[in-house]
């Protein structure tokens, strides 16, 4: 008996120690911790497409990601302010005012990431994609028609498609091309052509899925430029290949539910951008973009731990994206996280474990108010705010805009988020372009106004910074609409306004605010959030609409579509011939000086009209891990990524 | 029989397309997609404008668009199956087929666990009713049920990723801990073990002060950042897991049993260097599949050639501990793989995720990462699944068996001598799934489209996040893609389960 006891003691004692030894595996050296090179962003949309012109693929993700792996002859920096990118080439205007032409030069020496030489026939796709004229004639369909063209591109119908004529001019050495247009470009420098590898396309188009040699590609580019001329001249053959060629370019170069690597189809990532597509995973929904060894197109990387590999990887919820920046999943993230998630970041960065920049996006606020119908019918809108009300209308309207809380808004929708949040003062630009400042000091908001009743000066401000500013705006708000309705008061509110607004959940959450202050100055306000609202902008039944317009580029005339007397997103049937006649100014060659002051002009009469005011632009934080230097954000797209050159660890 | 399977067939048909078409027609008047070029400043808005329109044939009005959709779903009986193109231009069907494969994996591993435990739970509540342990479950089961999965999510993250990644980094249980875990686990080991006053606090006392021992021991030996179990640990978690084995089958007095299972147990410490051997690289799913099927063969043959008498019961207990011996090999073989993963370039020290289902920067070809990868990824939307659907079946788990242990028969059972093993085991417990088969059938039917919200937070592309994309962007083909597939595997799940109730219980006949 005491024997097997002893002997189980023993048994047991061995059994532990070997079970030790078991549990002491051999330790591993941990590999050497070499300097970081790999981002990993945060990419809150999915990854689908590299070919950004195709109308359904111009999303903020694939933006970025095309920013990285191509580049061309500007870029917008952190201000925003459009920036010449000397690295690709030059472009400087030819001549003339009325038959205007832009010459653009492509930098000698640089090469596709094949090694095939960059030069201006590469450009001539930009002509394809945007020219409604050279489709048609190049047998590849109208693009406004039911069947649209063999290039489904976002590219046409704007203002290169409606002025651009003929083709563009090819220099004798294949350096540069020359763009004639009709009359003066007031943006030209934003609709100027972009390089494709266009020999990719014509190798893809005889079914090649392999790199080719240089002879080889040699050939294919000088195809294409036969292609592209021959097509024109009315060649079957041609047209049928450049047709070909835009099936290739609708399609192949999207990723929605097909996985993607580089080794396989090689070609679809050529290109001569910093990075090139190297992987997408479609289960996971990650992007990988490795270093391009040739790349010489743009400002040269940082030489101290530069980012070699970047990853874009699928985070959706603004919550979880925190989270996983906190734990090193992702090293960037942008985007809009909500309270609790910017109030983490905050944390986070105040002991600095990661570096966090408040800030906006292009995407900003407004609210407009009727005066007549919105485009294509006739006037028959009869509501509180019409024009042809004359000055009563004037007055009611600039009573809603008096009362409108945009300071409530503010601090209720966009301080949790960003704690140097400020009202947006002008229309027609944003903070940081360099029209801003001139413009808000002439259009009549940022500076004190009056506005007599019954004979009574009552001086008032639209830039509101504190609740009484609002309060005292109110009451004379009040007094503008008991010209009309003695009785009015906050309980009393005889003016019925109908406000159109989109079902996005911050401004449901804004409805009450609006409500209850436009009461304060006898209004009372329901709010018809539709999910239709899109097309019901121009319905009559709303007196007033309060939606977005996304920025997407620094414009000198862009504005005029919103304002002018028939401009297409004139909605609220806004008229005034002395406002179109300074908008028509700002479409021909100007100082940045003249520019300025003419916007200034603009929209100080619309504010005199009382027609519409800026609210605010989105929030957009950009947050990143502790090691990484260089992150710069800008409200425009490619937002972040603009200043990749400057990014290292 | 027959006849009430055609009716129920065409009553799924019907309830399919006519679900189908109501919600067609309400996404399609609620949602809006030119909302984004309404708000864009692009001065060729109206050619955009033309061709979306053009694109998604807004032109035709839903209920007649429904129509074009449909035409293209019936074609599936010429074999010619369309669920049109997504935004992107994508085919629909291609992306959820991408999808699918995706979410089943999030939410198997869930399920089944899920399933496991609370079944066991909650007959083990349900045999210990008003106990301590009882209590306990029934508080744990409703607090995890009531608690929102994305608060779970949050949680899990912050404390078993961030939390515990910044752990790993020294690789030390600080004091507090060193003393909290403990006392926690005690509690949970001894409201296992049960019993009078004195043996609970006897065996929470030597729970906590062995477990506060192992933490410290694991902290000498830098076992967290070497982790590893070795072939006697193998082999003992393995013969512990045999003797349970045996023990719920056969009794823990049967000694035939036992020595059956321990021989399992000893077969595979033996094994452990051969398999040890097999380079990571060889290897792949379908290899690994085919040695667990080939243990388990082994197993059972092993366990065989004990029986004198009861051959098939000693199989059984043979074949599920050479499964479990098999789990502790892999369990090993990837805590050796631990460290050189974790200090690999791509994870830097922070091993636990909280997104994404695996990592695209792991480049390498040992199989071994790999798993530890997907597992790692898994594991935080796993346990945030389990812990919410589980509480469900531990509550029905528990009052299905009550039932069933009030029932004459049982007290028949008793009263000729079974062993009270016996009774619950082989009389009661079948008995009491029937009602949970209903359970199962439904939950495996929506397990597909299941797990929206859990999908989204942890940005996993499954079902559920292309659904709330389509959702988001208006992608009204996308979104009845995914539609149709979950409610066709719901009213599929619901025949299923209606089928095999009828199987299960004889009492239950389909009448005319």
């Amino acid at each position: 008996m005491k024997a097997t006891r002893v002997s189980r003691a023993l048994a047991l004692t061995a059994a532990t120690a070997l079970a030790l030894t078991g549990l002491a595996t051999v330790a591993i050296a941990p590999a050497d911790a070499a300097a970081k090179s790999t981002l990993i962003i945060g990419d809150g949309l999915g990854w689908s497409s590299l070919n950004t012109a195709n109308p359904d693929e111009n999303s903020a993700v694939n933006a970025d990601v095309a920013y990285l792996t191509s580049q061309g002859f500007w870029y917008y920096d952190s201000a925003p302010k459009l920036t010449r990118n000397t690295y690709f080439g030059t472009y400087d205007i030819v001549k003339g005012t009325k038959d205007f032409e832009v010459k653009y030069v492509v930098k000698a020496g640089q090469t596709w990431s094949d090694g095939t030489p960059i030069d201006a026939v590469d450009l001539l796709l930009s002509h394809v994609i945007s020219s409604s004229g050279y489709s048609v004639k190049a047998g590849l369909g109208d693009p406004s028609s039911e069947a649209g063209s063999a290039f489904y591109s976002g590219g046409y119908g704007g203002s290169y498609d409606h002025s651009i004529v003929g083709n563009p001019t090819l220099s004798a050495d294949h350096m540069s091309v020359t763009l004639h247009y009709s009359k003066f470009q007031p943006d030209w420098e934003v609709q100027g052509p972009g390089a494709s590898p266009v020999h990719t396309l014509e190798a893809m188009a005889d079914g090649k899925t392999a790199l080719q040699s240089a002879a080889a590609n040699k050939a294919y580019k000088a195809k294409f430029l036969a292609d592209f001329t021959n097509a024109y001249k009315g060649d079957k053959a041609a047209q049928t290949r450049l047709a070909a060629i835009g099936k290739i370019w609708t399609n192949d170069y999207n990723f929605d539910s097909a996985a993607y690597d580089s080794a396989a189809k090689p070609l679809i990532a050529v290109s001569n951008g910093a990075y090139l597509l190297k992987s997408y995973n479609n289960s996971t929904q990650t992007v990988t973009l490795t270093q391009n060894p040739k790349y010489t197109s743009g400002h040269p990387l940082s030489k101290v731990n530069p980012v070699k590999t970047i990853v874009f990887k699928y985070v959706q919820d603004g919550t979880a994206s925190v989270q996983a920046l906190q734990n090193g999943d992702i090293n960037l993230y942008q985007g809009a996280p909500g309270a609790a998630g910017y109030s983490t970041l905050q944390s986070l960065a105040s002991n600095k474990s990661i570096g966090l920049l408040g800030g906006t996006s292009g995407t900003y606020e407004h609210i407009d108010l009727r005066t007549g119908n919105g485009p294509g019918t006739t006037d028959d809108y009869n509501g509180p705010f019409a024009s042809s009300h004359g000055q009563k209308g004037k007055d009611l309207r600039l009573a809603f805009l008096l009362a409108f809380p945009r300071y409530a808004t503010m601090t209720n929708q966009l301080k949790p988020f960003n704690s140097k949040a400020t009202l947006l003062n002008s229309n027609f630009t944003l903070p940081g372009s360099v029209y801003y400042k001139s413009v808000t000091a002439k259009n009549g908001i940022t500076t004190a106004q009056s506005v007599t009743i019954g004979g009574k000066k009552y001086s008032y401000n639209f830039n509101v910074t504190s609740d009484a500013q609002q309060t005292a705006n109110e009451a004379i708000a009040l007094k503008l609409v008991q010209k009309y309705y003695p009785t009015a008061s906050a309980t009393n509110t005889p003016v019925k306004i109908n406000l159109l607004r989109s079902g996005r959940q911050m401004r449901v959450e804004n409805n009450a605010v609006i409500v209850q202050h436009e009461a304060n100055a006898g209004f009372e306000v329901s709010n018809a959030t539709t999910a239709n609202w899109s097309n019901r902008l121009s319905e009559n039944q709303f007196d007033a609409e309060e939606f977005a317009w996304v920025l997407n580029s620094v414009t000198q005339d862009g504005s005029n579509a919103n304002y002018l007397s028939d401009g297409a997103n004139n909605h609220t049937g806004w008229y005034d011939t002395a406002l179109d006649n300074i908008l028509h100014k700002l479409e021909n060659k100007a100082t940045p000086a003249q520019i300025g002051t003419l916007m200034g002009q603009a929209e100080n009469l619309i504010t005199q009209n009382a027609w519409t005011l800026p609210i605010y632009q989105w929030p957009q934080v950009t947050a990143f891990s502790k090691g990484l230097v260089g992150v710069k954000a800008t409200p425009i797209s490619p937002t972040y990524a603009w200043n990749y050159w400057e990014w290292h660890f | 029989m027959l006849a009430f399977i055609g009716r129920r067939i065409a009553i799924s048909f019907l309830i399919l397309f006519g679900s189908s078409f109501l919600v067609y027609n309400m996404e399609a008047i609620a949602g809006d997609p030119l909302a984004s070029l309404a708000e864009s400043s692009a001065r060729n808005k109206a050619y955009l404008i033309s061709r979306l329109t053009a694109q998604l044939q807004l032109d035709v009005p839903p209920p007649a668009r429904y129509f074009i959709w449909l035409k293209g779903v019936l074609g599936v009986f010429v074999g010619d199956l369309d669920f049109g193109k997504t935004r992107q231009g994508g085919a629909v069907l291609e992306l959820i087929g991408s999808a699918v494969p995706v979410t089943l994996r999030l939410v198997t591993a869930a399920t089944v666990l899920a399933i496991i435990l609370g079944i066991s739970i909650g007959v083990l509540s349900a045999i210990r009713q008003y106990s301590r342990l009882d209590y306990s479950m029934t508080f744990v089961s409703f607090l995890f049920f009531s608690l929102p999965v994305f608060w779970i999510a949050v949680l899990l993250k912050q404390y078993f990723a961030i939390g515990f990644n910044d752990f790993l980094a020294d690789g030390q249980v600080t004091t507090p801990f060193m003393i909290v875990i403990p006392l926690a686990l005690g509690l949970i080991i001894a409201g296992f073990i049960g019993g009078e006053r004195k043996r609970f606090w006897i065996s929470y006392g030597s729970a906590a002060v062995g477990l506060f021992a192992l933490i410290n021991l694991l902290n000498l030996m830098n076992w967290f950042q070497n982790p590893g179990l070795g072939i006697v640990l193998v082999f003992l978690f393995s013969a512990g897991a045999g003797i349970v084995v045996a023990g719920l089958t056969m009794g823990f007095d049967h000694k035939i049993a036992r020595n059956a299972a321990l021989s399992v147990a000893a077969l595979g410490a033996v094994l452990y260097v051969p398999f040890n051997m097999i380079p990571g690289h060889w290897l792949n799913l379908g290899l690994l599949a085919l040695l667990g099927v080939i243990a388990v063969v082994v197993g059972v043959f092993t366990a065989g050639f004990w029986a004198k008498e009861d051959r098939s019961a000693l199989r059984r207990i043979g074949g599920l501990t050479a499964f479990i011996t098999g789990l502790f090999l892999i369990v090993d073989k990837l805590m050796q793989v631990w460290n050189p993963y974790v200090n690999s370039d791509a994870i830097s020290g922070r091993p636990v995720p909280t997104i994404s289902a695996a990592n695209d920067l792991m480049d390498s070809h040992n199989y071994w990462w790999q798993l530890l990868d997907v597992l790692l990824h898994l594991l935080l939307p796993t346990l945030g699944i389990m812990l919410i659907s589980f509480a469900g079946y531990v509550r029905y788990a528990r009052s299905s068996l009550l039932e069933v242990m009030n029932m004459d028969y049982i007290r028949t059972a008793r009263a000729k001598g079974l062993t009270e093993r016996t009774v619950v085991v082989r009389h009661a417990l079948r008995n009491a799934m029937i009602p949970l088969t209903t359970l199962i059938a439904f939950d495996l039917s929506g397990l597909i489209g299941g797990a929206f919200i859990t999908e989204s937070i942890y940005g996993w592309k499954g079902m559920g996040t292309i659904f709330l994309q389509a959702v988001s962007s208006q992608d009204l083909n996308l979104l009845m893609g995914v539609f149709f597939l979950t409610s066709f595997l719901a009213v599929m799940g619901n025949l299923l389960a209606d089928l095999a109730y009828s199987a299960l219980d004889p009492r239950i006949r389909m009448g005319k």
